[in-house]
């Protein structure tokens, strides 16, 4: 019966609300997810769509697009990487004995912390420097997508439960002082020093859709491009290929690869446990 | 209609019942199976070496956008979640679910999503409910479920919580596992 | 558990009432303020958690209904349970627009000590209770996350042996032993972690209701 006659999907529907969703915002709002990675992208997608109290991400799209203060929520979220101070504490040992005898031949330096999110890695870096002696000839640059994220790490707060675990990953990490030193208790918050962020430059950037700004002898850029697709990673690749100086070092999060950049002739694994790489062509 | 991804879950006990399976495997077994076992994150404890060392199939840790080649296992690494598209697979930090990260429900909810009818659920022993969620999605995409035998596991938490969400296609002792993936991813 | 103090709003714009009525609380030994206009009301509301409101509903500029209009308006206030004081001659029409702005009782001045406290009583009852169902729920929660750190560390252990087990086995005993080893750290440390955040257990006494 006639009634009973549907049209045929030719594709999965939420693939094409995906589609449309990431479209919506680029067109409206210039942030461009339509190369993220579908997987982690559609489940923080389905996230929003449940704490916003809605059922489809095709009314999340309608209310993000209506409703500036909806997307901006979207953005805090896909801004979030969940991290950790002196996380993976490997990678900040051999950061430590094998990248700052590098940066000690130079007299002045620029480090970009790329997709900073709430500020921990900033932190981690800047202890770090420090620590070596090199924090006053040092310029940190530390950007991400979102304001409302930055502005959660220029204050350089964090929750005072999150100390314990921070402190044992300072340790292993090869610290060589009290990690207390660093902060001060507020309530249940904690707030470090005005002294670490003295140097550092918080910044709008997105690694999408923006070019290069600067010649870094260290990029860190760790467990961020595990959102974007393999295109999207290829590009972001190239960007910071061009932001770094001859000989400068790039460091990725420990199960990240440059086997799939362009470029991954031109740099020299410093390391094989770690994800540390010296740009030498 | 041969399958097209295996999802293995487990915790508690979960290294030597991954061992058993992956140990029964041929070489050229047709599939990529994708392993989501808790861990913790201090220790490495070189699980894909160990995994791999006793068996025909190649097991490694997962790298972010590896591709999904048939007769491989990826194991997901400490600290991360793991997931997957049709041919790929990769990573997240967010935050963890029901305590874990690795999840296995998040592993298995995204094989559901991308794989459907193609997809193999495969859970093991272990001491909580992560796992039966996605298993049950699974089911619902028209995808195989198999639990193992709640009696002969280690811990039988995690083959009971699967169970009690709906029943698998298959409740199997821990060396019958095997020979039936085989049969059914070819 | 310690249980804390409810807090009371008053509001009349004639200072006389206002203060009968606090004396008339006074013995519930809970905390009251007080108001005298529709201003000080909502001024209030925005700093403090109110267990209920006593409301004038013949006050100048913004009468009671008005109030309480506001009142239910804002999510954060909307749950409060409001009484309104009324004159004796107060119209039923009057009484009926009251129970239309969302207020749960009346009371007609000048109110019987009595009844008022045992009004207010309930409703302070009723906020204390919530307050203790907010406390278990936040203990449990903990008491749940403890107890998945002592599975992580069980799990750990569990694995790092068989692990070593393995290795052993194939006749690596140096990496047996490392295994064992950095099993035992991490495992040393979860634990650690566990009896430092430890927090007062929760008795099955405070399960049940508070004595009437």
């Amino acid at each position: 019966m006639a009634d009973d006659r549907q049209p045929l999907r030719r594709r999965d529907v939420e693939a094409v609300e995906l589609d449309l969703f990431a479209e919506g915002i680029f067109e409206a709002y210039g942030f461009d997810f339509r190369k993220y990675s579908r997987p982690s992208f559609r489940r923080r997608i389905w996230r929003r769509v449940e704490l916003e109290g809605l059922t489809s991400i095709t009314g999340l799209l309608e209310r993000v697009l209506h409703d500036p203060p909806a997307m901006q929520r979207l953005l805090a979220d896909l801004s979030v990487n969940v991290s950790a101070m002196f996380r993976d504490p490997a990678f900040f040992r051999v950061f430590r004995a094998k990248v700052v005898p590098l940066l000690r031949t130079y007299p002045f330096l620029r480090v970009w912390n790329a997709g900073c999110a709430t500020g921990e890695e900033t932190m981690s870096v800047a202890i770090l420097l420090k620590e070596a002696g090199l924090y006053d000839r040092t310029r940190i640059y530390a950007t991400d997508m979102d304001d409302a994220t930055l502005d959660q790490a220029k204050s350089r707060t964090y929750p005072i439960a999150k100390m314990r675990e921070y402190t044992e990953n300072y340790i292993e990490a090869g610290g060589t002082r009290s990690f207390s030193e660093y902060y001060v208790a507020d309530g249940n918050q904690v707030v470090f020093q005005p002294s670490l962020a003295e140097n550092v430059v918080f910044a709008q950037h997105n690694l999408v859709t923006d070019r290069s700004f600067n010649e870094f002898h260290v990029i860190m850029c760790r467990n961020v491009m595990i959102y974007f697709n393999r295109e999207l990673q290829e590009q972001v690749h190239k960007l910071l290929y061009e932001s770094l100086t001859h000989f400068g070092v790039l460091g990725l999060g420990s199960r990240e690869s440059i086997a799939f950049s362009g470029h991954r002739e031109e740099y020299e694994e410093l390391d094989e446990s770690v994800r540390l790489y010296r740009k030498v062509a | 209609m041969p399958r097209g991804i295996v999802a293995v879950g487990a915790s508690w006990g979960g290294v030597q019942a991954i061992s058993t399976v992956l140990r029964n495997l041929p070489a050229d077994f047709p599939a990529p199976i994708v392993i989501a076992q808790h861990r913790g994150e201090e220790t490495p404890t070189r699980l894909a070496e160990t995994l791999g060392r006793r068996a025909a199939i190649g097991v490694v840790e997962a790298t972010d956008k590896d591709a999904l080649e048939p007769g491989k296992a990826y194991l997901a690494p400490p600290g991360y979640h793991l997931l997957v598209e049709r041919g790929s697979l990769s990573l997240s930090t967010e935050e963890e679910v029901r305590y874990s990260r690795p999840s296995i429900d998040v592993l298995f909810e995204s094989v559901a999503d991308a794989y459907r009818e193609d997809a193999v659920g495969v859970i093991l022993t272990g001491a909580s409910d992560d796992g039966a969620a996605g298993l049950a999605r699974i089911r619902r995409r028209g995808g195989v479920t198999v639990v193992q035998e709640p009696a002969t596991a280690e811990r039988r938490t995690m083959p009971d919580a699967a169970l009690a969400r709906g029943r698998a296609h298959r409740v199997l002792a821990l060396d019958e596992i095997a020979p039936f993936l085989v049969k059914v991813c070819s | 558990m310690d249980l804390p103090s409810a807090n009371v709003l008053v509001a009349d714009d004639r200072q006389a009432n206002v203060l009968a009525i606090q004396q008339v609380l006074e013995p519930l030994n809970h905390n009251v303020v007080t108001a005298s206009s529709g201003e000080e009301v909502l001024r209030a509301l925005l700093t403090t958690d109110f267990a209920v409101i006593l409301l004038d509903v013949q006050m100048p500029i913004m009468d009671g209904f008005e109030i309480a209009a506001q009142i239910k308006r804002r999510e954060k206030t909307r749950h409060i349970p409001i009484i309104f004081l009324t004159a004796v001659n107060q119209e039923p029409s009057d009484i009926f627009q009251g129970y239309e702005a969302g207020a749960v009782d009346y009371l007609t001045k000048p109110v019987e000590p009595w009844l008022v406290r045992a009004k207010v009583g309930a409703f302070i009852d009723i906020w204390l209770e919530h307050k203790r169902i907010e406390q278990l729920r936040s203990d449990l929660a903990m008491a749940e996350q403890r107890q998945h750190q002592a599975l992580q560390i069980n799990e750990g252990i569990v694995q790092g042996i068989a692990v070593a087990k393995m290795a052993l086995e194939l006749g690596d005993s140096e990496r047996a032993l490392d295994t064992l080893d950095r099993t035992l750290t991490a495992a040393k440390r979860v634990i650690s972690h566990l009896l430092l955040d430890h927090v007062d257990e929760i008795h099955p006494s405070d399960l049940r209701a508070t004595q009437p």
